[in-house]
């Protein structure tokens, strides 16, 4: 078995209200899952620190649940119910934690530090990004495209006019392109920085060759004056340094 | 995961058979060099790693004053092929 304790600054059980207390159990069971292998154990006295235990077939997946919400990837309801927590935090001006008993804070809520924590908005630059378009429509004059980077990762929030939009189109799920142009981002109170919009003024497919073979060719490039040099490390650090 | 190259890996990589640098623990020629060069070239390829050549590492490789070396940037056609091709 092991047991969590969600400590919350703002209350003390004698000015908690009932209905305050049961959203934030109805949340943190949200949040840790396996509803029914896990149970409130108990209120201890002084600032709220509601207690709750988790059978240990579950413990496991309790505490892997745990750790995914910490990274933000754990699943929908689990990071919604966070945000519950951690906005219902902010409303009463509070700050909170989730600890495992022996096993330190798994979890911290910003709640009201969110307040103090700046968020900065609207820095605009140059930049590109590379991805394969996946989604290119819309009947405005600027049309979203949708793109997914390498790594995965879904971009939306670009535009191009429709005549850069319809030449993208030519490279629907099909080749990894490099668009070019200005992004607006914000950074919220946690500190990432979010792209809000980017539009895409030019963009250039590119070449898909294998590493190995762009290596290849590089090095058979005519002209390449190093490879006549001795040593060309030396060389370098020759010119650097003098 | 992202990969920023220097100008002397970039230089082994373009000459693998270039005299390698000293190993700092040994202080002899660093072993195999050009198989630890080919050997990471293909993990970089396979785990598709974004490589990143930085402005002024080009800049030392392409801009050193000898006039041969200009044919590595003859024009914004191979400028962008370079770019293309290693930043990826």
């Amino acid at each position: 078995m092991s047991e969590y304790r969600f400590y919350v600054d703002a209350y003390t059980p004698e000015t908690f209200p009932m209905a305050t207390l049961a959203r934030y159990m109805e949340d943190l069971a949200a949040l840790l899952g396996h509803e029914e292998r896990v149970h409130f154990q108990r209120l201890e006295p002084g600032s709220i620190v509601l207690v709750q235990f988790v059978e240990e077939a579950a413990a496991p997946e309790v505490r892997q649940r745990i750790e995914e919400v910490k990274l933000k990837r754990g699943p929908a309801e689990a990071l919604k119910a966070f945000e519950n927590i951690d906005r219902r935090l902010e409303t009463d001006l509070a700050i909170g934690y989730l600890e495992e008993i022996g096993g330190g804070k798994v979890i911290e809520f910003p709640g009201r530090v969110r307040r103090e924590k700046l968020d900065f908005g609207g820095v605009t630059q140059t930049e590109s990004i590379d991805g394969v378009p996946i989604r290119i429509g819309g009947k405005e004059e600027w049309v979203p495209i949708l793109m997914e980077t390498q790594t995965g990762d879904v971009i939306s929030g670009a535009y191009a006019k429709r005549a850069v939009a319809r030449q993208i189109a030519a490279h629907l799920f099909t080749d990894v392109i490099r668009v070019h142009g200005r992004g607006r981002y914000h950074r919220t109170p946690e500190g990432v920085w979010l792209l809000d919009r980017f539009n895409i003024t030019e963009f250039e497919v590119l070449d898909s060759s294998p590493l190995q073979e762009v290596v290849e060719r590089l090095r058979a490039i005519e002209g390449n004056e190093w490879l006549e040099v001795e040593d060309p490390l030396e060389e370098l650090s020759r010119l650097r340094h003098g | 995961m992202l990969v920023a190259l220097d100008a002397d890996f970039l230089l082994l990589l373009l000459d693998p058979d270039a005299k390698p640098p000293h190993d700092p623990t040994t202080q002899r020629p660093l072993d195999r060099a050009k198989e630890r060069i080919e050997y990471l070239i293909a993990n970089l390829d396979n785990a598709k790693t974004r490589i990143i050549l930085p402005t002024p590492v080009l800049s030392e490789i392409l801009n050193q004053g000898r006039p041969r070396r200009s044919e590595l940037h003859r024009g914004p056609p191979q400028a962008f092929a370079i770019q293309d091709r290693l930043v990826r």
